[in-house]
């Protein structure tokens, strides 16, 4: 007896999903979506800004999502806990376009925000199918300002460092000049950095797509999740590895090995937290479908034979 | 017998804590509970309290262990084990249980240890249950956001001991010594030591030495966390080595009465060159870091490390 | 057939664990419930039961050990009384939600303050709704069928839940009555051996417990929700093996007595109920039609038993041996939870609440007379002036 998904359309309100990393970016997350929140409540809209609780506590590079609305309307869907169908999606760092379902729910005509040096060729060569998305922004937020890493403000308490000092002015900045979902003034008076901000609204690059439509996802039923769950919810211990929790997309930056330089001393690989190398004759090997790009490989290596590379110079 | 592991290059290959959990990038507990269930083997069930260990390795109904693997609340982390311990030593007796005896190893935070778990703790060692309890430090209750713990150290920044102009220094109060609480009063305990994931063979060892004991043993293991203390994840084990190397953490076993210090020191480091490392630490001031310097160098003295703490040429 | 002695109800405890060969024991001593752990530690002593008894450093520490012991497939007893049984609160539900059959008895007393050791059933009804079966027994025979039965039920493929089984302190745990101990041959036909799951085997590891995300939230929990749906016919069945095996029969749900043609009942549970049907035998002396209905089992409680069998009476009246401060109709548990049961028949069965014996205070024959009177009154003018009657100041 369900109704059809019309009863409770919000035609007045906008869904805006941020995706950062944990921990290092995820105050930035939040940034953008209280001074996007913060802007339109001047302008008399209806607001809200939370971060995604699913994604806490976070963890240092986990993929996490904050959140914001905005409606000429009060928002009837102020619990419905997760942006199930965003109409602008801001990554505050790049490699988040590799392995990662950002465009999930996207509505027709939505816009991707991403903080990224690089091409939108080459960013688009990363997202594969990107059905509803008609707008794609690229700005290089990180050379206007630097990410604030606090651990204040997380958990639903006062951030005591302020709002907008870090990456997140200028990512909002790119954000208002695709959209206009808010006056510039009005971002400008709620962010700490209003000067990186407008840069960022400068330098963004708007490129328009072809909407391509995505498919409509089919919710499982009721009667599924029931069967699917295990007694008690008690799993069998897995083999060799945990694909319930694929972390090879956390990864910024990828260990490669210099062969000839490597001694084979094995100190990478009795130091890595995620089981992630295996010694072999001809050297250390890194399970890249895991590996989150901690570095610690590459530091502790003591003859120098682990480089770091950043992941999105790969296309594997 | 679990044998002695000479080196990182005769370590076993295998795996027991394999890839594939939600734990940060960099995490010190993480890497703890791969070496222990490396040298733990196959034949070992894990208790794991409520704290980071369970969270983050359990995220979303699966978890990466090739052995059991039982929650415990963060309360309860001994009495559970001593309940297992116990079925299998009446189960193997009523021959309802066949097949060598388990391995049984809790897995607890510095919460689920030192603090809310302590008397759960204390009552598996007082009855001599044969059980290796496992407290990874990491100096906080990091799973709930970073709030300080009785680990916590002496000026740390948490979100329950921020600093501000009423409280300078943060944390005001001086860690509880949890070693030193389990060593003097148990008199079924049968091994006792520190560890370091900073020296995973030396950690490794003393899990298997734990384990070899007939009854109660107790090993606490520094390991760092890049999210609580602030820094680089990239850094975790230089954190646990200039810990070690600072005598902010100290080395060592302790059997017969003793302490038998594990790394050989020729000087200290001072705690200012650890600590400026890490954020938590960086609103104290000159007169704070005096305070803990006198700290470390009281408790070093405690457990035999008489080397005086040297700064090193820059 | 077995021997007939005389026994507390600590003791019937006692012998039912032995005879059901628990594996492991974790005690923690309070008033009254702790003669039951004396006794076993004496069983244990003289090596007549083959068990790990473990002193555990607090009631949160039995209920823990029993979890990992019956995790690790033991059968497994422990128990509490009063602040014990709250002590421990946090445990019950990781116990029902891991679906393991810990069995723990339950020795009633007043929570503090103030410092009482007399019995009230509000500490176990704090616990009613962690996904435990939950049963009062009235007499030193029925707390030993009971814990067999239980045990019984709680291992059933179909449940898989923990078990109270409660017995009023003092009354029934010190008073000695005539208990038919069975033939441990008896007892092997009735109650096969434990058997997990889940069980935690190296050979076939396994993770329990895990943290999950909401979206499974809903599932896990109507797992557990069909578990304690499933009691009812498993207790049935249980309660029919039990008759033929031990030729003691009792009705799973509500024991009637003198019901047949009464038009007012008093509902209750526990040891004060063997009052109330003596009150009642002698109201029928002077051709009164009253009776009286005790529950067996208040978890799952019997909504459709009682909406079947109870809708026949003109008047009710509900007697609670707890505290509920601020409950729907001032009276205690059973009453909100008759009245809801018996919700669809409206004005046609009367309900009364009473709250006696508080504190572990007898609860009198003049006590009982004078609420047989109320509800009497109560039936005959059709009117219910106050819902409930403290006891007693208000009746």
């Amino acid at each position: 007896m369900s109704t059809g998904s019309n009863l409770f359309a919000e035609p007045g309100l906008q869904q805006i999903t941020v995706w950062a990393r944990g921990v290092v970016m995820n105050k930035d997350a939040r940034d953008i979506v209280v001074a996007l929140a913060e802007a339109a409540a001047r302008e008399g809209k209806y607001v809200q800004a939370w971060e995604n609780y699913v994604d806490l506590p976070d963890r240092v590079y986990v993929p996490v999502r904050a959140y914001a609305r905005i409606s000429t309307d009060p928002i009837e869907s102020k619990y419905i806990y997760e942006n199930e169908t965003p109409d602008i999606i801001i990554l505050v760092e790049e490699t988040l376009v590799k392995g990662v379902p950002v465009l999930r729910g996207l509505r027709k005509g939505g816009v991707l925000v991403v903080n990224t040096r690089r091409s939108p060729e080459e960013i688009l060569s990363f997202l594969g199918d990107t059905g509803n998305l008609e707008t794609l922004v690229t700005v290089d937020a990180s050379s206007l300002s630097t990410a604030v890493t606090t651990l204040s403000g997380a958990e639903g308490a006062t951030d005591a460092t302020g709002i907008g000092a870090g990456i997140a002015a200028p990512l909002a900045g790119a954000v208002v000049k695709a959209t206009g979902i808010v006056s510039l003034e009005n971002l400008a008076a709620v962010v700490k950095n209003p000067e990186a901000m407008r840069r960022g609204y400068e330098l963004a690059r708007v490129t328009r797509l072809e909407t391509k439509g995505a498919a409509q996802e089919v919710a499982v039923s009721a009667g599924e999740l029931l069967k699917q769950l295990p007694f008690a919810g008690t799993v069998p211990s897995p083999v060799s590895e945990n694909e319930g929790m694929v972390t090879g997309n956390w990864r910024m930056q990828r260990p490669v090995l210099d062969q000839e330089a490597c001694t084979s001393c094995d100190t990478c690989w009795i130091y890595c937290p995620d089981s992630c190398i295996t010694r072999t004759d001809e050297g250390p090997t890194f399970n890249l479908k895991y590996c989150k790009g901690c570095g610690i490989c590459e530091e502790v290596c003591p003859s120098g034979a682990i480089s770091l590379v950043p992941e999105l110079n790969f296309k594997d | 017998m679990l044998e002695r592991i000479p080196s990182i290059r005769k370590a076993p290959d295998e795996e027991y804590y394999v890839p594939g959990h939600r734990t940060c990038a960099g995490c010190g507990p993480a890497l703890a509970y791969r070496l222990t269930a490396k040298a733990a083997g196959p034949n070992t069930i894990f208790i794991g309290p409520t704290g980071c260990m369970y969270v983050a390795n359990t995220s979303y109904g699966c978890g990466p262990w090739r052995v059991p693997w039982i929650h415990a609340q963060i309360t309860n982390g001994g009495a559970v084990a001593s309940g297992i311990e116990a079925a299998f030593k009446v189960l193997a007796r009523k021959k309802k249980y066949q097949g060598e005896i388990p391995h049984v190893i809790v897995f607890a935070g510095d919460g689920g240890a030192v603090d809310i778990g302590l008397q759960a703790l204390s009552g598996m060692l007082y009855r001599g249950h044969d059980v290796l309890f496992i407290c990874y430090d990491n100096e906080s209750y990091a799973n709930t956001g970073i709030q300080t713990s009785p680990t916590t150290p002496y000026g740390a920044w948490t979100t329950f001991t921020p600093a501000g102009p009423a409280v300078p220094e943060g944390k005001k109060l001086f860690p509880k010594d949890n070693p030193k609480v389990v060593a003097h009063g148990h008199p079924e305990l049968k091994y006792l030591a520190t560890a370091s994931i900073g020296w995973p063979v030396d950690l490794m060892n003393k899990v298997r030495k734990g384990l070899n004991a007939e009854g109660p043993a107790y090993l606490h293991i520094q390991a760092p966390c890049p999210k609580g203390w602030q820094f680089p994840p990239n850094k975790t084990i230089e954190m646990a080595k200039l810990a070690v190397q600072t005598g902010m953490f100290q080395l060592y076993e302790y059997e017969n009465g003793e302490y038998k210090l594990s790394v050989k020191m020729e000087e200290r480091k001072p705690v200012a060159e650890y600590l400026k490392l890490q954020k938590r630490f960086a609103h104290l001031q000159p007169e704070h870091i005096e305070k803990l310097q006198a700290f470390v160098d009281a408790r070093c003295a405690e457990v035999g490390i008489t080397v005086p703490a040297v700064a090193s040429a820059r | 057939m077995g021997k007939v002695r005389r026994i507390s109800g600590c003791v019937a405890a006692a012998n039912a664990v032995k005879l059901a060969d628990v594996d492991v024991i974790c005690s923690y001593p309070i008033r009254p419930y702790t003669g039951i752990m004396s006794e076993l530690a004496r069983m244990v002593a003289d090596g007549e039961l083959d068990a790990e008894f473990i002193h555990g450093e607090g009631e949160h520490a039995q209920l823990s050990v029993v979890y990992g012991a019956s995790a690790a497939g033991a059968r497994t007893f422990t128990g509490s009384s009063g602040v014990g049984v709250t002590y421990a609160f946090e445990v019950y539900s990781p116990i029902s939600g891991e679906r393991l059959p810990v069995q723990m008895a339950i020795g009633d007393r007043t929570l503090d303050p103030p410092g009482d050791f007399g019995s009230e059933h509000t500490d176990a009804e704090c616990c009613r709704d962690q996904g435990w079966i939950q049963g009062w027994a009235s007499t030193q025979q029925e707390v030993l069928d009971m814990h067999l039965i239980y045990y019984r039920v709680g291992e059933d493929p179909r449940v898989m839940l923990p078990q109270f089984v409660c017995q009023d302190g003092y009354y029934i745990t010190h008073i000695l009555g005539e208990v038919d101990i069975p033939d441990p041959s008896q007892v092997k036909e009735f109650l096969p051996p434990y058997k997990n799951h889940h069980v935690l085997d190296p050979k076939n590891p396994m993770i329990i417990g895990a943290q999950i995300e909401p979206a499974m939230g809903p599932p896990l929990q109507y797992q557990r929700y069909q578990a304690m749906q499933a009691v009812g016919q498993v207790l049935r069945e249980a309660h029919e093996e039990f008759a033929r095996i031990f030729g003691r029969r009792y009705d799973p749900f509500l024991e009637e007595y003198l019901t047949e043609d009464a038009e007012v009942v008093i509902f209750g549970q526990g040891a004060h109920m063997v009052t109330a049907k003596a009150v009642a035998a002698r109201l029928r002396n002077l051709g009164e039609k009253v009776g009286v209905v005790r529950l067996r089992t208040f978890r799952p409680f019997p909504t459709e038993e009682i909406r079947r069998r109870m809708s026949r009476f003109k008047a009710i009246g509900v007697l609670d041996n707890s505290v509920n401060f601020g409950i729907s109709c001032n009276g205690g548990v059973l009453l909100s939870e008759l009245r809801a049961a018996l919700y669809d028949f409206g004005d046609k069965v009367k309900t009364v609440g009473f709250v006696a014996g508080l504190g572990g205070e007898v609860v009198t024959h003049d006590e009982f007379y004078r609420m047989f009177r109320k509800i009497q009154e109560i039936a005959k003018t059709g009117k219910v002036e106050q819902t409930a009657y403290w006891l007693p100041f208000e009746l």
